[in-house]
C-alpha cells in the first residue's frame, strides 16, 4: 500500500512539470536600481544525464551584453530543475541591475 | 547481508561530506590580510536511516516493527534534504554577525563559504562555515 | 508497533529541517558600524508532494530585502533551507544584508 502510494506520488510529480530549486545566490545590491536586466539559459537532458554545463555561460554572456561598458550588481541567481519525465530541464535564471557611467 | 550492511556503516563513520563551496573575489591591494573563520554547526540525525539499520540488524517481529517505523518516519519527514536532517534550521542565521565580530571593520575579502558535514552513519555534524581574510 | 513507543519517536523526529546552502556575497564598501543597519527578509513556499511550478518566493525575498533599504546593500547572506513535514514540506529563503543609506 505504502509503496504503491509513493510510486503514484513520484509518478504524478514527475509528469506535471514540477520545479525544484537547487541553489540561489545574491550579490551586493547597488543603491541605483532603475535598470533591471535579466538572463535565462537552460539545457534539456534525458533522465537528468548531462554531458556539459556550458549553458550556464550563456546566461553570463547575455547579462554582459545587456550592460556593455557598465557594471552589473545585485545579481540574484537561481539554478533550478523542471521535470517532465523523462526530460529534465536545467535552468539558470539571473537578474541584476546595470549601472553605466 | 546484515553484516555487510553493518560493515558499510562502520566504514562510512567519520567521513567528511562537501555539499557546496563558493569563493568570492580576493583583494590583496588594500592592506594586510588576516585570516578569519566562522563555523556554525548542528547535530544531524537521519531517523529513517537509523530505523532501516535497526531493520537490517534485527529479525522477525522486531525487524517488521523497524520497517513500519521507517515508513512512518519517511512519511512525516518528506522534502528535499542536504545531508542529515537537523532539528533547528536557525543555526546558521548568525553567520554575518559572527563574521563582523571577527572583523569589526567589515573589510573582508577572499570569502569562502562552505556547506559541509562530518558524518557517522545516520548521525552527523551539519556545518555552515565561512573562511575569509580581514583587511587590517 | 506500540503506540507508546511510536508517539514519542514521532514527536522527537517529526520536525526536521535541512539547510541546503548558504551563500555569502562580497563585503565591498561596508560602511562603519554606526552608519550601517542589518536588514533581513524571509519568504517561504509550501509544497505538497512536490507539486510546485515556480520559484517566485526567491524573487520575493530579494524584493523584501530591497524594500527595507534605499541605499546600497552589502555583505548579503542567502540561506536556502527546507522544513520537512507529513506529505508536504516548506522551502525557505532567508536573506540578510548590511544597509548603508545616505
Amino acid at each position: 500500500m505504502f509503496k504503491r502510494f509513493i510510486t503514484l506520488a513520484v509518478l504524478m510529480t514527475a509528469l506535471t512539470g514540477c520545479v525544484s530549486l537547487n541553489s540561489v545566490s545574491l550579490t551586493q545590491v547597488p543603491a541605483e536600481r532603475s535598470n533591471e536586466i535579466s538572463a535565462t539559459s537552460s539545457s534539456w537532458t534525458f533522465l537528468g544525464i548531462a554531458f556539459s554545463n556550458d549553458f550556464v555561460d550563456e546566461a553570463v554572456l547575455d547579462l554582459k551584453s545587456q550592460c556593455a561598458g557598465g557594471k552589473v550588481e545585485g545579481i540574484l541567481t537561481k539554478f533550478q530543475h523542471t521535470v517532465f519525465i523523462p526530460v529534465v530541464i536545467r535552468e539558470v535564471v539571473a537578474t541584476g541591475y546595470c549601472h553605466k557611467g | 547481508m546484515r553484516w555487510t550492511a553493518l560493515l558499510v556503516l562502520a566504514l562510512t563513520a567519520g567521513c567528511a561530506r562537501l555539499d557546496h563551496v563558493q569563493i568570492g573575489s580576493i583583494d590583496q591591494s588594500q592592506g594586510e590580510l588576516v585570516p578569519v573563520s566562522v563555523r556554525l554547526s548542528e547535530t544531524g540525525f537521519d531517523a529513517t536511516a537509523a530505523a532501516e539499520i535497526g531493520r537490517i540488524a534485527s529479525r522477525g517481529k522486531t525487524a517488521e516493527n523497524f520497517k513500519q517505523l521507517r515508513d512512518i518516519l519517511a512519511l512525516i519527514n518528506m522534502g528535499p534534504r542536504t545531508g542529515n536532517p537537523v532539528f533547528d534550521d536557525a543555526y546558521a542565521q548568525r553567520l554575518q554577525e559572527y563574521l563582523l565580530v571577527e572583523c569589526p571593520s567589515g573589510r573582508l575579502t577572499g570569502i569562502r563559504a562552505i556547506r559541509e558535514a562530518k558524518t557517522a552513519g545516520p548521525v552527523s555534524g551539519e556545518i555552515v562555515g565561512v573562511d575569509a581574510y580581514c583587511i587590517r | 508497533m506500540k503506540i507508546r513507543i511510536l508517539l514519542p519517536l514521532m514527536l522527537l523526529t517529526g520536525c526536521t529541517h535541512s539547510v541546503h546552502m548558504q551563500h555569502v556575497s562580497d563585503f565591498d564598501d561596508v560602511p562603519a558600524a554606526e552608519k550601517r543597519s542589518v536588514v533581513t527578509a524571509e519568504t517561504e513556499q509550501s509544497v505538497v508532494l512536490g507539486f510546485v511550478f515556480d520559484t517566485d518566493y526567491v524573487d520575493q525575498a530579494k524584493q523584501q530585502l530591497m524594500a527595507q533599504c534605499n541605499g546600497r546593500l552589502s555583505a548579503v547572506t542567502t540561506q536556502y533551507s527546507t522544513s520537512h513535514g507529513f506529505l508536504h514540506w516548506t522551502n525557505k529563503i532567508r536573506m540578510q544584508g548590511l544597509c548603508s543609506e545616505g
